[in-house]
């Protein structure tokens, strides 16, 4: 169970004991983490599991398909070459000490 | 110590009880639900779980330890049968009174009941998990399947079905399929999509009558056409359940009655998703929205009106439906007497319709166009200006009208 942190928006920390194979958007919730929303359920349709993954962790996570891309587009907070959608990566026992920093609106 | 009850254990249910913890609520908290499952996502149900794609424990909006270290009592496959405003109590199926100070309404809908004929007959309906585990092993065995009604739940199903080797048949009473939701363009786009998937699809007709023979169903539709299958699924619509809320005496006019801050005329008494009918401040008219974008957000502001923090949220509402490989996703809640403009060409897999009204974007459809949806939906909130040829025009790229928009508003400040 790797220690992922997700920090808010304004800074507020929350350490999550996320579940290998689990979406990162899902450990998020299980959390009780706010300002991940997911409304559409993980399928990449809504865009509102948006956030910004730690620069060394990028390597690791599957890239973003054409799909995914196109939703990262037109999301509300700036698009970074960091931003992701949260409900397409699973997690990875690699993933121990990563940060996710969570944008100020998801809608 | 002051009790928080929550009636129904959806998906509004569920992020109402979290909401409420995360907006600094720390006593009591009880979460009462009808069905014997864990709030689940319904979405997939027509979808990816049909299919056999996802599992039942990949609906769970949350996982049971989720509540549990929340301190969230969640108390499952327990219906509520009456309120007591007076002694602020809830009377359960079970003989069980809950006290609250404050009670939230997320009871949901029921799919509309549709019988045929002289009644003998009535369809089944997908819109519980237990309806989908039941559907799923049937469609699994084989066979054929009627379905009535072209909304989205007829269609996803005849989706999920076809790529399980059904033979689908589906009839829908109006002219065109997604009647009510949809533009012309998309429904167009929607029936060809299933007539090439092997769907036969008709439209303008009704069913007359089922009869059973030979332990098939036999249905009479209204060209005076039979249509032979193992089973008949009906997807007309959900009824708001706000018979608990309306035995109570709380106001409901085909849904429970809320402000736009989610309050009942009861000050102890809030509701959320598909059971309520709203004051929308950015439609700015009162309406019923079937959708889980919704349902999540409204019980957020359901939960920061408990917590007397009220606030009311402008925003555009939204939906989406998945049939086959096609994405399809909407942006606002257009009205009749709006100007719709193609983007894209209606013949391709690829296309969007916006909606105008006096210059304004009020909305914007989408075929497998995530970026115009995800921009559209910012648009609309911001009602942005827009001509039909920009609307029309594939060069310019919505996003660049959310940055006109953004300096126009801002010379303005």
């Amino acid at each position: 169970m790797p220690e992922i942190r997700f920090i808010e928006a304004d800074g507020t920390p929350h350490r999550v004991e996320a579940v290998v194979g689990q979406s990162l958007k899902q450990a998020a919730l299980d959390h009780l983490v706010p300002g991940i929303i997911g409304d559409c359920g993980g399928c990449a349709s809504c865009g509102t599991c948006h956030a910004y993954i730690d620069e060394k962790y990028l390597p690791l996570l599957p890239p973003a398909d054409e799909n995914e891309e196109m939703i990262l587009e037109g999301v509300p907070a700036s698009r970074t070459s960091n931003s992701r959608l949260t409900c397409q990566i699973p997690v990875t026992a690699d993933m121990a000490g990563m940060e996710v920093q969570i944008p100020d609106t998801q809608f | 110590m002051k009790t928080v009850v929550i009636v129904g254990a959806g998906q509004a249910g569920s992020e109402l009880a979290v909401a409420l913890r995360q907006n600094g609520f720390s006593d009591r908290i009880l979460l009462v639900g009808a069905e014997r499952h864990l709030p689940y996502q319904r979405p997939p149900l027509s979808k990816a779980f049909l299919r056999g794609k996802v599992e039942q424990e990949a609906l769970r909006t949350r996982a049971l330890d989720a509540y549990t270290n929340a301190g969230i009592e969640v108390e499952l496959d327990t219906a509520a049968v009456a309120i007591d405003r007076r002694t602020r109590s809830v009377a359960l199926a079970d003989g069980r009174m809950l006290r609250y100070d404050k009670l939230a309404l997320t009871t949901g809908g029921s799919p509309r009941p549709l019988r045929f004929g002289s009644g003998h007959v009535a369809g089944r309906t997908l819109h519980h998990l237990d309806d989908a585990i039941a559907l799923r092993q049937e469609l699994q065995s084989g066979g054929t399947l009627l379905i009535v009604g072209g909304g989205f739940i007829g269609l996803e199903t005849a989706a999920a079905a076809t790529d399980m080797g059904i033979a689908v048949t589906l009839v829908e009473a109006q002219p065109r399929v997604l009647a009510r939701t949809c533009p012309p363009a998309v429904s167009a786009f929607v029936e060809r999509e299933h007539r090439n998937h092997g769907v036969d699809l008709r439209t303008g007709v009704s069913v007359r009558s089922v009869a059973q023979r030979d332990g098939a169903l036999l249905a009479e539709l209204s060209d005076d056409t039979v249509v032979r299958a193992d089973l008949i699924l009906t997807g007309v619509g959900i009824a708001p359940n706000d018979t608990l809320a309306a035995t109570a005496g709380l106001a409901v006019d085909d849904g429970v009655l809320v402000d736009a801050v989610a309050r009942t005329e009861d000050p102890d008494i809030v509701a959320a998703g598909d059971c309520t009918r709203q004051w929308h401040g950015f439609l700015g008219r009162s309406v019923r929205l079937e959708s889980v974008q919704n349902a999540t957000d409204q019980a957020r502001i359901a939960a920061r009106t408990l917590c007397g923090k009220p606030t009311e949220r402008f925003a555009a509402p939204w939906f989406w439906s998945d049939q086959y490989d096609h994405k399809i996703q909407m942006a606002g809640l257009p009205q009749t007497g709006d100007t719709e403009v193609v983007r894209g060409d209606p013949s391709s897999n690829s296309f969007s319709v916006v909606y105008l009204r006096n210059g304004i974007i009020t909305g914007l459809h989408a075929v497998n166009r995530p970026r115009d949806f995800t921009v559209a939906r910012q648009l609309v909130t911001a009602r942005a200006a827009m001509t039909g040829d920009e609307a029309a025009s594939e060069d310019l790229p919505l996003s660049e009208l959310v940055k006109r928009h953004q300096s126009t508003a801002e010379r303005r400040a």
